[in-house]
């Protein structure tokens, strides 16, 4: 992903604020969960090899990943209404 | 209306739902502004996932840190089960090797108990002896000893015996003579 290099202070801020609001909502996941969600997201990892990854079935993969992305989504939403 | 789950909206927009289901949600959400409102903010968490992990230091060896997560859960799930109160079990006993066990206690005590009473029943050594017929040749005469019982020619002779023989098949023949007349006297005992 290209970003502008002419990011002004107050983006620059923003963009830091949003990162370390992101890393506390990684921290609410369990260690399989973040991991799930890491390989997928970030990797762009298929389930299945994030299963292989995992030693566990596919089915228990999209489970990490949904139950991680609910977490998520609602840690960034708690720390909006603060 | 009955709105999409939230996990399977979480899954939606990454495609980790079947083919099926990712009809039927897009029919809900080209319906429902609440459910397409949320699944693009899964959609942009999913953005700022990846934008922030951009931001982490090039070179970033995405597999070895996979790996290090991987072996940490692994060492976790180890460490739950090792402090994990554990039931005691007490060791079940399968039928079948009891049973076999039983089965050749029985059969030992058995062979035991027959070996015990047919050296009972068995005679002895002295009995066989007894039973044997024998024949002793002395100066008295010749006797006969079998099964316990005895017989014998008291003074067969009027002399010495000059000659004794016994054969294993339990005959006994002693010759006597007599020093004054010359008279020689054969006895012989046979046994049956």
């Amino acid at each position: 992903m290209l970003r502008s290099t002419a990011e002004n202070p107050e983006q620059a801020v923003l963009r830091s604020e949003q990162r370390r609001t992101l890393e506390a909502s990684l921290d609410v996941l369990t260690e399989r969960e973040r991991t799930a969600l890491l390989l997928r997201d970030v990797e762009d990892m298929p389930a299945e090899e994030v299963a292989a990854q995992l030693n566990c079935s596919k089915a228990t993969v999209r489970s990490h990943i949904a139950n991680a992305r609910v977490k998520v989504r609602r840690h960034l939403e708690r720390k909006r209404t603060l | 209306m009955k709105h999409v789950a939230e996990t399977e909206l979480a899954l939606y927009t990454s495609g980790d739902v079947s083919l099926w289901r990712r009809a039927a949600v897009r029919l809900h959400l080209s319906a429902c502004d609440s459910c397409r409102a949320r699944a693009e903010e899964y959609r942009a968490d999913q953005q700022a996932l990846r934008s922030v992990a951009e931001d982490l230091p090039e070179g970033l060896d995405w597999d070895a840190l996979s790996s290090e997560m991987t072996a940490n859960i692994r060492v976790g799930l180890a460490a739950g089960e090792c402090v994990a109160p554990r039931s005691l079990k007490t060791p079940r006993l399968s039928w079948l090797p009891v049973a076999v066990a039983a089965g050749v206690v029985v059969l030992l005590a058995a062979g035991l108990s027959l070996n015990l009473q047919r050296r009972a029943q068995a005679p002895g050594l002295a009995a066989v002896e007894d039973r044997s017929p024998m024949v002793q040749v002395s100066e008295s005469g010749i006797e006969l000893r079998a099964n316990g019982n005895s017989m014998g020619v008291s003074g067969a002779g009027p002399g010495r015996p000059v000659a004794v023989s016994a054969s294993m098949q339990g005959t006994a023949r002693a010759r006597y003579v007599d020093d004054e007349t010359s008279q020689v006297t054969i006895t012989s005992v046979y046994s049956q």
